[in-house]
């Protein structure tokens, strides 16, 4: 296994990443071509760069709506999941708390049921019980935000512990001796040491959020539909415009993969719980 | 760890001079920086799971709501004599213990090749994760209607020109067709933990092993193997994690069909809750979802603490 050469892992590694980045090149090809196009023989290359049915779908108010709607509820749940967790697991991580292996195991446990199974109670609740007037958390924004909530913090406490663990408990005392109020020691001294773990542990929540279809699909309907959901019914709707879906694809696709470039480094780390360290 | 910690925070406290006033409003604090995070998931986590389990044992239909009422174990015992659910059981444990078999054997192959230094390699680490990041719903529709498509697929293009007989997945193969998308998806990601932790094994540990006269397979099974269990029950458990609530490649694929060939744990609960608006049935089929989910959270939570406390061991 020693010093074997290295063109085995690099035909390896080329075979691998052809068919892993298959898919993807095939959605671009789709969604660079006419509608005359795709009628063609089926073709790897690249026809040309035509951007019509990016544009198509960015002027089609609906699909923009969707969007939007789905980068506001994956941007706030991404945002309250990193902080309430940060608060968490410092305060987990600094004190011993009774009963904490078991609110510990509690939450794994919780996060491993199928998403299937809360999804009926939630319904009633969001469409009889949580209302005031009118108003109900049935496909709104903010209805979809507090119930990634459920499935982010879990992950993202779990994530973040393995983490806070490794920062050195006597940074803070010493911070504490000097007359540092808490709020100054997690801001000035815990934050900046935990960033790369913050830093994934939001892109992770983010992408969870901005993925996530079965509960889009089921406690939604018109004000609060996100892309995710956009798409699956874009295929019987329309009749399938196959280049628009494909753009459409692609827009989804696009921060995900700039999100991937940051985090790159501390991803294994990271989606292991630490288990495994880089 | 746990007790290594209250030890610690013993001492400290202790060795000074107005320790229990300081004690007790750290502990204020603590609760306060908790309580968001614990409040959150108590209502919309133990909520609908209280209301589960109150509906799993009562007869109501959102279509017909004046039959509400009291129905015992009806519901349960109704469950179990269907052979839809228990088909749908398994259905849930192949599609979980298919993907979970081919993504960690085809993981730790491709880390093990992969293992050397080679130029150009932080590139292709990060286009090989791409598909992880790649939503579900994608994922399943340009599997399904781009790749697996019988008439303007591009695999059945392929084997076509090859010669071979074109093959319509999802009418055939639905539930090889799904492990395929699903292992497109979590192999790079399995591959790239079984990586990191190959890496960090000791050089000398092999070199010893190799002048010892072992042979490439003693190698693997008394060496690598086990310096890689901890990867492995990482990967293992977040895959079953996501893998057990897996919906999206079914449902915008086969539909649970053709038939009920695909009709998962998660499937039958959705199309109890959502198609026949029968509540009870939903709820009691999930809390058997939950003590299913619970099985597998305790079994692999232990393997996982037993191995994370024994770090020298497996490295």
């Amino acid at each position: 296994m020693k010093k074997k050469g290295i063109l085995l892992p690099i035909v390896v590694w080329c075979v691998m990443t052809l068919i892993t980045l298959l898919p993807i090149w095939w959605l671009f090809v789709v969604s660079m071509r006419t509608r005359v196009q795709l009628f063609g023989r089926p073709s790897l290359l690249l026809d040309g760069f035509y951007w019509g049915n990016y544009v198509e779908v960015l002027e089609n108010e609906e699909f923009r709506f969707y969007l939007w709607n789905s980068i506001i509820v994956a941007t706030s749940n991404c945002l309250i999941v990193t902080v309430l967790a940060f608060l968490a697991t410092f305060a987990l991580s600094r004190y011993k708390l009774a009963g904490e292996d078991s609110l510990f195991f509690w939450l794994i446990t919780n996060r491993m049921a199928p998403a299937a199974v809360f999804l009926l109670p939630l319904f009633l609740l969001y469409t009889q019980v949580f209302r005031l007037g009118d108003f109900q958390l049935f496909d709104t924004r903010i209805g979809l935000i507090l119930l990634y909530c459920v499935f982010n913090l879990p992950f993202a406490i779990w994530l973040l512990k393995g983490i806070m663990d490794g920062i050195p408990k006597e940074l803070d005392e010493a911070a504490m001796i000097d007359g540092a109020s808490t709020f100054q020691v997690l801001t000035r001294v815990v934050m900046p040491l935990a960033k790369p773990g913050l830093a994934v542990t939001a892109i992770l929540t983010w992408m969870f959020a901005w993925n996530e279809y079965l509960f889009a699909a089921t406690l939604t309907s018109v004000e609060a539909r996100t892309i995710t959901t956009g798409l699956a019914e874009f295929v019987t709707v329309t009749g399938t415009n196959w280049g628009e879906l494909a753009a459409l694809s692609m827009l989804t696709l696009a921060p995900a993969l700039i999100f991937l470039g940051f985090v790159q480094r501390h991803i294994v780390a990271g989606l292991t719980f630490g288990a495994v360290k880089e | 760890m746990a007790a290594s910690l209250q030890g610690q925070g013993g001492t400290a406290v202790a060795g000074r001079g107005l320790a229990k006033k300081a004690w007790s409003r750290q502990r204020w604090t603590m609760l306060a920086l908790i309580a968001p995070a614990v409040g959150v998931l108590l209502v919309w986590m133990i909520v609908p799971l209280a209301m589960t389990i109150y509906y799993a044992f009562h007869r109501y239909n959102v279509l017909y709501p004046e039959r509400f009422g009291f129905a015992g174990f009806r519901n349960f015992s109704l469950l179990l004599n269907d052979p839809m659910f228990w088909g749908a059981m398994g259905k849930t444990l192949i599609l979980v213990g298919a993907s979970l078999i081919v993504t960690v054997v085809l993981g730790i192959i491709l880390a093990l090749v992969l293992e050397k230094d080679f130029p150009g390699r932080s590139i292709a680490r990060l286009m090989a994760l791409a598909p992880f990041f790649v939503m579900p719903v994608v994922a399943a529709l340009v599997w399904k209607n781009m790749l697996m498509h019988p008439v303007y697929g591009l695999l059945s293009w392929i084997l076509g020109t090859i010669g071979l007989p074109v093959v319509d997945w999802f009418q055939n193969w639905p539930m090889t067709a799904i492990v395929i998308i699903i292992a497109w998806q979590w192999t790079p990601f399995a591959m790239l933990v079984f990586l990191t932790s190959l890496q960090s094994m000791p050089e000398e540990q092999k070199e010893a092993a190799w002048l010892d006269g072992a042979n490439a397979v003693q190698m693997f099974f008394k060496i690598i193997l086990p310096h890689l269990s901890r990867a492995i029950t990482a990967v293992v458990m977040i895959e079953s994690i996501f893998f057990l609530s897996i919906f999206a490649e079914i449902f915008t694929t086969t539909g649970g069909g053709p038939g009920q060939a695909t009709t998962t744990l998660s499937y039958i609960i959705y199309t109890r809750a959502f198609l026949e608006w029968n509540v009870g049935s939903a709820s009691a089929g999930g809390l058997f979802a939950v003590i299913l989910a619970n099985i597998v959270a305790i079994f692999l939570i232990r393997l996982v603490a037993r191995n994370m406390q024994n770090p020298e061991k497996f490295g």
